[in-house]
């Protein structure tokens, strides 16, 4: 990640008061220069693609996993990301032009590896004009998805009340 | 969105119990630390998260247990990220 990254994150989690102060001033700054880095890439990306990358905030959602799978007739792969939020899930599907990739974090990172959740995310246009979506965990795992379309699936379950036969 | 205001005592228990709370004021430094010390209060081990590049200017930083539950978040405005009033 370039702009949203697990040092700066564990930077501003400092309990030295100076360096976490330090870290939401360069937090800001990262805010600042990915939205630039957005806009100047969005151009480059489809419509889709373009609209989730500005637009999309799944900060706190619960990760539930990754299920990558061939489709039929193509040559390539599908990934469906799949979160939750409350009543609400939302699935990511990546089709993707690599297969992704998962970081794991270093041993000393400091934070519950229980019940993993989304904290940030970014988007990059590749050389070869493929897409790419890096996420950092909370488990301080990064995955990184190259893909050349992004479709969000989401689902919000309601019950219904069933009335009973006499 | 700004709620009623409640005393420090009744924010703990609004984070027991698993809803939202927003420290307001105009010294960011002294809503952080009394913002820190209600999630502490409430849920033991904390972590910050600061906004999300999507909840652009409106987004507010936020301490949470870590791990969950329970659920919501300790928010905190600071000099230029401000909670929303009630209309």
């Amino acid at each position: 990640m370039k702009f949203f990254t697990p040092e700066l994150y564990l930077r501003f989690n400092s309990p030295d008061r100076s360096t976490a102060e330090q870290a939401e001033e360069d937090w800001e700054k990262a805010l600042t220069k990915y939205r630039k880095h957005l806009h100047k890439i969005r151009p480059r990306m489809t419509k889709s693609v373009g609209e989730i990358a500005e637009t999309l905030c799944l900060h706190d959602f619960t990760y539930l996993g990754m299920n990558v799978s061939p489709i039929l007739d193509h040559a390539g792969a599908l990934a469906a990301v799949m979160l939750r939020n409350g009543a609400k899930d939302s699935i990511l599907a990546y089709f993707l032009s690599e297969e992704p990739l998962a970081q794991e974090a270093s041993e000393s990172w400091p934070f519950s590896k229980d019940k993993v959740h989304w904290l940030y995310d970014e988007f990059d246009v590749r050389p070869d004009g493929a897409f790419q979506h890096e996420v950092l965990l909370s488990n301080g795992h990064i995955l990184t998805l190259r893909f050349h379309e992004l479709r969000l699936l989401e689902h919000e379950f309601k019950t219904h009340a069933v009335a009973k036969r006499a | 969105m700004r709620g009623a205001a409640l005393t420090e005592a009744d924010a703990v228990k609004e984070r027991k119990a698993g809803r939202d709370v927003v420290v307001c004021g105009q010294d960011k430094a002294a809503n952080k630390n009394l913002a820190r010390g209600i999630e502490q209060m409430a849920n033991g081990k904390y972590k910050l998260c600061l906004p999300h590049y999507a909840t652009g200017g409106q987004g507010l930083p936020h301490f949470q247990p870590d791990p969950r539950p329970p659920d919501g978040h300790c928010f905190y405005e600071t000099k230029t990220r401000k909670s929303k009033k009630n209309p």
